[in-house]
């Protein structure tokens, strides 16, 4: 939820915070007869539950005696679970006691405990069926010795509810990797049975597993080659310190700056800042490139610290943009990146010259050969290589509109074959071929709440009716009810109950009794029952519903308290049904997507804000800099153009933008930004033949730069993890426009312009 | 002295769970709605004024123990414990049940809002609590026939306000 804006207007953000439901955990066992997985379940339960660390509560039977115990808190509130709107149906009832007492007496004489008898002789009428519509069976679950299963049993459920936030990913890999042991050991027993799990804690675990494995192995062989490559090419060890030293440096001042100003950060904000870890590299690249070039500290220094310090300064501008945004990921990654690049670049700048090698100036002649071929390569005089670079720009423009941005977060994450069979499989099982969605009357007061849940519950019961909902039962409001609605129903108890209704009543049981040879003596206790007072009571803190089962429809989370009712719907059926609840007062879509739909729009248009704020930051600087408008509109050309073809191609290729790899587009301009810088500084230092070398070597350090950077983006594209995989993309497009538009455009526009005398003349001066 | 309350503690806790009474029961229930009679018998055993158990050899496998608050049952392979805490109908036939066996009955006329009578009969003291009021659960009388030499009830009689009627009787008692 930190990629998430936090919203004042709604009450989703405190919702969604620490609300334990959206955490739970799915289970699920199928491959073998329901009585038989009744003793499977409770041996895996044994098992996990030998470990317990990280589990709130567990929901997977019913306890014989809560039965019990709900049925004698039932039999004392009775008329608290009676709405008004059931006296028809007792009426109906009373006339229909024949048909009833026929069933009575199939039941009495089927039993021999005499608990039938019991059970009738309290309610021969069968109000019980007016006033429960089986809530098990309203709830989709069938019970099978006290064990929950499907409604067709096929498959056995268990729900694990954690004691931690879903997106505490150390905690749940812990708990997720001791389910994984304990089902491991379970099917080397068993391996009839398959145990399936999803739930938003195993999707991050997931995630966070996936996307650890992907970078270490992506991004760890490809540093690897570059290095060796980097140490092949200048003959020499030192290179990969060198280069290492101060990225460590950063990502260790960085995480030190994080931790004093905010006391920690996202977790993915650091994953997706670790590229930010390539542009710093680029900047030790140019540091000892030059100094392998010029075997001169003070010459280094005195040719690359203004581009350097310029080029971080204006990287650092795109990426502090980001902290204009209410995105709480973005800030920490924006604020990430900024002391990560300031200390890499003060390493770079201020230690690392002192251990470079003032002689050491060996490189090798191949390697660098071909590089030499490459960067000087006349690109700009290249009219085959001009127009096809203007056709993707042009066609970038055109098409840069037509870039989509994928609002839905689940794309973002990564799911595994197993997790998506079990998801399917419960759909399958329990969501009657639709989805459920969770919506939740929330307040500080219970009672508020409550009363507020019968409205709701109301609204959904008619779109039920009316064929809107697939399913729908309203166990939250049949079970629990405001102190106030309990008293008006016990009024209307006492009004229904008249002397002469008992009366009527009771003649009609006991004709019916007689009629099916039953004693007309044994319904003292429903009379008695009928003719009872009553006070209203609080089954939510009564203790008889069990908490695994009891966070299913009321939560209480930081003093406020949260009732559910989950319907089952079409998925076309979903946004309309969402739309009309949400509109009711007190009540929350249970669904992040319902409401990040509004809110990544929201980022989506703070992220454009952040752009233009980083583009005048970097254009300011740029003027800053070069004292020319002119010189400094060509040196952020480059950023400008590079996001056009990066929208239009990404649009061409059918690849959409998401809430990460929009993020990167800062790091593109970044590294956009820098390359024109250096280009431009050795473009001015030749045309003011100060230096006619100095272009050759920034062009070397791009070169290094841009190869670390496309190599490493480029493995990413292997990644399993679909944001590794966007990002890689969006990347990669980017980084490859950039440098194109560096080499070609940037130097073919300066060289037209040092035609005009008048702009020689200010470039010279 | 840490040693020797521990050792205190245990003997205490040694005797408390120690068997007090032991006698063969017989159970008979009349089901006034059929009009059947299920018979059942077995083995009492008392162990305190507040845990006790009847384990039946007819239907085998059933039991009906008390422990403290619980109240644990198997009823023809269906078992449950119920806390008597959340269970007020189950705690006040608990308490009922194990005011009579202890011979407190007034207690459990108290608690049953219940009159009383108590005549001897044979050498043998009969209580009778009515109830006064009809409810819908619990029951509408009890007898209890205690031997008067050592007030155990010998006959433990419970009618249920559907008419049901259970009754209970002691033989073979042997106490330790």
């Amino acid at each position: 939820m930190k990629l998430l804006p936090k919203s004042d207007e709604s009450e989703c953000g405190v919702v969604f915070g620490n609300v334990k439901v959206k955490d739970k955990l799915f289970m699920q066992m199928t491959g073998a007869a329901p009585e038989v997985m009744v003793g499977y379940v409770d041996e895996l339960m044994d098992s996990i539950l030998t470990n317990d660390d990280g589990i709130a509560n567990t929901l997977y039977r019913l306890e014989p005696d809560m039965a019990l115990n709900a049925l004698d808190y039932a039999m004392m509130h009775v008329p608290s679970f009676v709405d008004t709107t059931m006296y028809a149906r007792f009426d109906s009832a009373i006339a229909h006691a024949d048909e009833t007492m026929a069933r009575n007496y199939a039941m009495i004489m089927n039993d021999e405990s005499g608990m039938a008898a019991e059970l009738v002789s309290t309610d021969p009428l069968g109000l019980r069926e007016c006033l429960m519509p089986d809530i098990s069976g309203g709830m989709g679950f069938t019970l099978i010795d006290g064990h929950l299963f499907c409604a067709d049993s096929t498959v056995a459920l268990i729900f694990i509810s954690p004691d931690f936030q879903t997106f505490n990913s150390q905690e749940g890999g812990k708990l997720i990797n001791h389910l994984r042991d304990c089902i491991q050991q379970f099917n080397d027993k068993h391996p009839e049975v398959e145990v399936l799990m999803h739930g938003a804690v195993v999707e991050s675990a997931n995630n966070a597993s996936t996307m650890k494995r992907d970078i270490g192995i992506t991004i760890g062989i490809s540093l690897v080659l570059i290095l060796l490559y980097l140490c092949l090419s200048f003959k020499s060890y030192n290179i990969i310190w060198q280069n290492v030293l101060p990225i460590i440096y950063g990502t260790i001042f960085a995480l030190a700056c994080m931790y004093w100003i905010k006391g920690g950060m996202s977790l993915m904000a650091l994953g997706v800042g670790s590229v930010i870890l390539g542009v710093a590299l680029s900047y030790c690249l140019h540091v000892i490139v030059h100094q392998r070039f010029v075997g001169d500290v003070e010459q280094m220094l005195k040719d690359e610290a203004i581009p350097v310090c310029l080029g971080c300064l204006t990287t650092i501008g795109a990426f502090l943009g980001l902290m204009f945004t209410e995105s709480e990921l973005l800030k920490d990654f924006g604020l990430f990146a900024t002391f990560a690049l300031l200390g890499s670049t003060f390493f770079a700048l201020v230690f690392l010259p002192h251990f470079l090698n003032v002689k050491d100036a060996k490189h090798s002649k191949k390697a660098f050969k071909l590089i030499d071929k490459i960067n000087n390569y006349p690109y700009d005089r290249n009219p085959i290589i001009i127009i096809a670079l203007c056709i993707i720009i042009v066609v970038g423009f055109i098409f840069s509109g037509k870039v989509q941005f994928d609002n839905d977060l689940k794309n973002i994450g990564y799911e595994s074959e197993a997790f998506k069979k079990s998801q399917q499989l419960y759909a399958e099982k329990n969501d009657h071929g639709g989805v459920q969605r969770y919506y939740a009357v929330t307040s500080t007061d219970l009672d508020e709440a409550l009363d507020a849940n019968m409205a709701i519950s109301a609204t959904l019961d008619s779109l039920r009716q009316s064929g809107e909902l697939i399913n729908y039962t309203p166990v939250a409001s049949l079970l629990f009810q405001s102190q106030a609605e309990q008293e008006r129903r016990i009024a209307a108890w006492q009004r229904y109950w008249t002397p002469e209704k008992v009366a009527q009543a009771m003649a009609s049981v006991k004709a019916a009794a007689v009629k099916n040879e039953l004693s007309p003596d044994i319904f003292v206790p429903f009379q008695a029952m009928v003719e009872a007072g009553y006070e209203p009571g609080n089954l939510y803190e009564s203790g008889i519903v069990p908490e695994g089962l009891l966070c299913n429809f009321i939560e209480e989370t930081d003093g406020r308290y949260l009732i559910f009712n989950a319907p089952q719907l079409s998925k076309d059926k979903v946004g309309e049904v969402s739309d009309l609840v949400a509109a009711k007062p007190h009540v929350v879509v249970m669904d992040p997507l319902y409401y990040t739909g509004s809110m990544i729009s929201l980022i989506h248009k703070d992220f454009n804000m952040a752009l233009l704020i980083s583009s005048i930051f970097v254009f300011v600087v740029l003027l800053l800099s070069f004292r020319d408008i002119l010189i400094s509109l060509l040196a952020f050309m480059p950023m400008f153009l590079s996001w056009y073809v990066v929208q239009g191609w990404m649009a061409i290729l059918g690849l959409s933008f998401n809430m990460i790899n929009i993020v990167i587009s800062t790091f593109i301009f970044g590294i956009g930004v820098d390359y024109s810088i250096f280009v431009m500084k050795g473009l001015i230092d030749r045309q003011r033949q100060e230096s006619s070398k100095l272009l050759e070597y920034h062009k070397v350090a791009i070169f290094f730069s841009a190869l670390v950077l496309i190599i490493v983006m480029g493995s990413m594209l292997f990644a399993k993890h679909p944001t590794i995989v966007s990002i890689s993309e969006c990347a990669l497009i980017g980084m490859i426009s950039t440098i194109l538009i560096t080499y070609t455009l940037q130097p073919l526009i300066f060289h037209w312009l040092m035609k005009f005398p008048f702009m020689k003349r200010r470039v010279e001066k | 002295m840490k040693k020797l309350l521990t050792i205190v503690i245990a003997m205490l806790t040694f005797a408390a769970s120690a068997q007090k009474v032991e006698a063969r029961f017989t159970e008979s229930k009349f089901i006034k709605a059929t009009g059947k009679t299920l018979e059942a018998e077995g083995t009492f055993k008392l162990y305190s004024a507040d845990k006790m158990e009847m384990t039946y050899t007819q239907p085998a496998g059933d039991y009906f123990k008390i422990d403290g608050k619980t109240l644990s049952m198997n009823l023809r392979g269906k078992k449950s414990a119920v806390d008597t805490e959340k269970n007020a109908t189950v705690r006040i036939q608990r308490n009922t049940l194990m005011n009579c066996i202890n011979g407190k009955w007034e207690q459990a006329a108290t608690d049953n809002n219940a009159e009383t009578s108590v005549v001897e009969k044979g050498g043998n003291k009969v209580v009778t609590l009515s109830v006064k009021k009809a409810a819908p659960r619990g029951y509408s009388k009890i007898t209890i026939t205690y031997c008067k030499s050592d007030n155990f009830p010998v006959e433990l009689v419970f009618e249920e306000f559907n008419g049901t009627v259970t009754t209970y009787k002691m033989a073979n008692i042997v106490k330790k």
